[in-house]
């Protein structure tokens, strides 16, 4: 991904895992990081979706219970919430 | 030994032989680069992570689950039972038991009962401790304990519970079902049955590997950890995270048995639920060995039990189970099967019984066999 525009977190490697299963069956493109250096990740994972994905991909999250801790965006190179 | 290979009767204890699956699963985490799950951000600890996920997923699933977050790890059915009462109970909590808990239970409530002034109570149960639904009905107009605890299978002859009867007779009071007798072997719905604490091994209906254990902790039910520590997660901070699973699972997870785990539900489908073998096969045992003149049985024939329990008149039951192996090549276990509470309900403390317990790959070759060595040994005990 080029830049990886959307990067979501979340408190487990298992919560992590569940939101990739979820955004995969919903037909999002997602990828699993490490967690960039920015961010105080909870479990070293994040899950980045396209930047065009964000708020719909966010939206199917929570209608599964599976809500990011928290999100960000990449803006000028920088991670932004 | 008089065969070449044993005749294994004591799947209860624990399952063998083991599906290929298993075996293959195991071997591939030695074979190829099995990092820590969850530790780190490279391919192979998110590989780890992945069957650890897909395990708890498929075990979610087994137990009709909604959420796999709440099918917490552990490293056995033993341990799961005890997060379940030193995370739930509280000083001077009631707790109601059935009368066949095996010690797994009962030894960590008598710590509690001291420690925490606990106050147990047995419930009524028939000759063979089916639970009483009559007198468990007139029981529950008494206010709900914290906590009931119901076995689902005996270990000791097999009896099952009601688990439907009982959670309709008792709607309000959180259930501990410990099915350690029955993952794998009857159908389990921990969302149907409103099942609020479940905990078994895997290694004995599923076929899994040993020193892998689930507990699946209602969503609604806030238990305290057994243990704190390092869980890959929110390592900023120094406080136990919050969120399950991670909460329940401090340290390393046993990484090669979750793997066999993972192989034995990726057979299970085409093999099944085991509760129809075995019990065809129990049957077809109690009703061989109810022929033979000497034999006390503890296990009935009509098709309820799930292994089968006997004495033999004048004759102890570690001298018979020690014949049977030396004399016959049959493999089965003497004695009170760390239950010695089911054993003085059932009348047969604190000598025991012998226990037969069938599996996968019995046949009924193996328990007509079985019969036949009972016979020779009730002919002359001693």
């Amino acid at each position: 991904m080029d830049p990886p525009a959307c990067i979501l977190v979340f408190e487990s490697i298992h919560q992590v895992l569940a939101a990739e299963q979820s955004l995969k069956e919903g037909g999002f493109w997602c990828d699993l990081l490490p967690a960039p250096r920015e961010i105080s990740s909870d479990c070293g994972m994040v899950v980045a979706v396209k930047p065009d994905d964000c708020e719909r991909a966010r939206a199917a999250l929570a209608a599964a219970f599976r809500s990011p801790r928290a999100w960000y965006r990449f803006a000028s190179g920088r991670l932004v919430t | 030994m008089t065969r070449a290979t044993p005749i294994y009767l004591d799947h209860a204890a624990t399952s063998w032989p083991k599906p290929p699956e298993v075996l293959a699963e195991i071997a591939l985490t030695f074979q190829t680069l099995m990092a820590n799950s969850g530790r780190s951000g490279h391919a192979a600890a998110l590989e780890s992570a992945r069957r650890v996920f897909q395990t708890r997923a498929g075990l979610a699933r087994l137990l009709g689950a909604a959420r796999s977050d709440d099918v917490i790890l552990t490293h056995g059915c033993t341990e799961s039972i005890n997060l379940v009462l030193k995370g739930w109970l509280r000083p001077h909590d009631r707790v109601w038991v059935s009368p066949l808990e095996h010690n797994a239970v009962m030894r960590p409530l008598l710590r509690l009962q001291r420690e925490r002034g606990l106050v147990v109570e047995t419930l009524a149960a028939d000759p063979r401790g089916r639970l009483d639904l009559e007198a468990l009905r007139r029981k529950s107009r008494e206010a709900a304990p914290r906590l009931a605890i119901v076995q689902h299978a005996s270990n000791v002859h097999g009896v099952v519970q009601d688990l439907a009867a009982i959670r309709q007779l008792l709607p309000d009071c959180p259930l501990l079902v410990d099915a350690a007798q029955t993952l794998g072997v009857l159908p389990l719905d921990v969302s149907a049955l409103r099942i609020d604490f479940l905990a078994a091994g895997v290694h004995k209906g599923l076929l899994g590997p040993t020193g892998v254990g689930v507990a699946y902790l209602a969503p609604d039910r806030d238990v305290a950890p057994l243990s704190e520590g390092g869980t890959g997660s929110r390592s900023e901070s120094l406080e136990q995270p919050t969120a399950r699973p991670d909460r329940y699972e401090s340290g390393t997870p046993n990484l090669h048995g979750i793997a066999g785990t993972l192989g034995a539900l990726r057979s299970q489908p085409a093999r099944g639920l085991l509760g129809g073998h075995k019990t065809r096969l129990v049957q077809l045992l109690v009703r061989s060995l109810a022929e033979i003149e000497g034999v006390e049985l503890q296990s009935d024939a009509d098709g309820t039990a799930l292994c089968a329990s006997f004495r033999i008149r004048g004759a102890s039951p570690d001298r018979v189970a020690l014949r049977l192996e030396r004399q016959h090549g049959i493999l089965c276990r003497p004695g009170l099967h760390c239950a010695p509470a089911a054993h003085r309900h059932l009348g047969t403390w604190p000598v025991g019984t012998v226990r037969m317990s069938p599996g996968w790959g019995t046949t009924e070759d193996d328990l007509l066999a079985a019969a036949a060595a009972v016979r020779e040994i009730a002919c002359r005990p001693e």
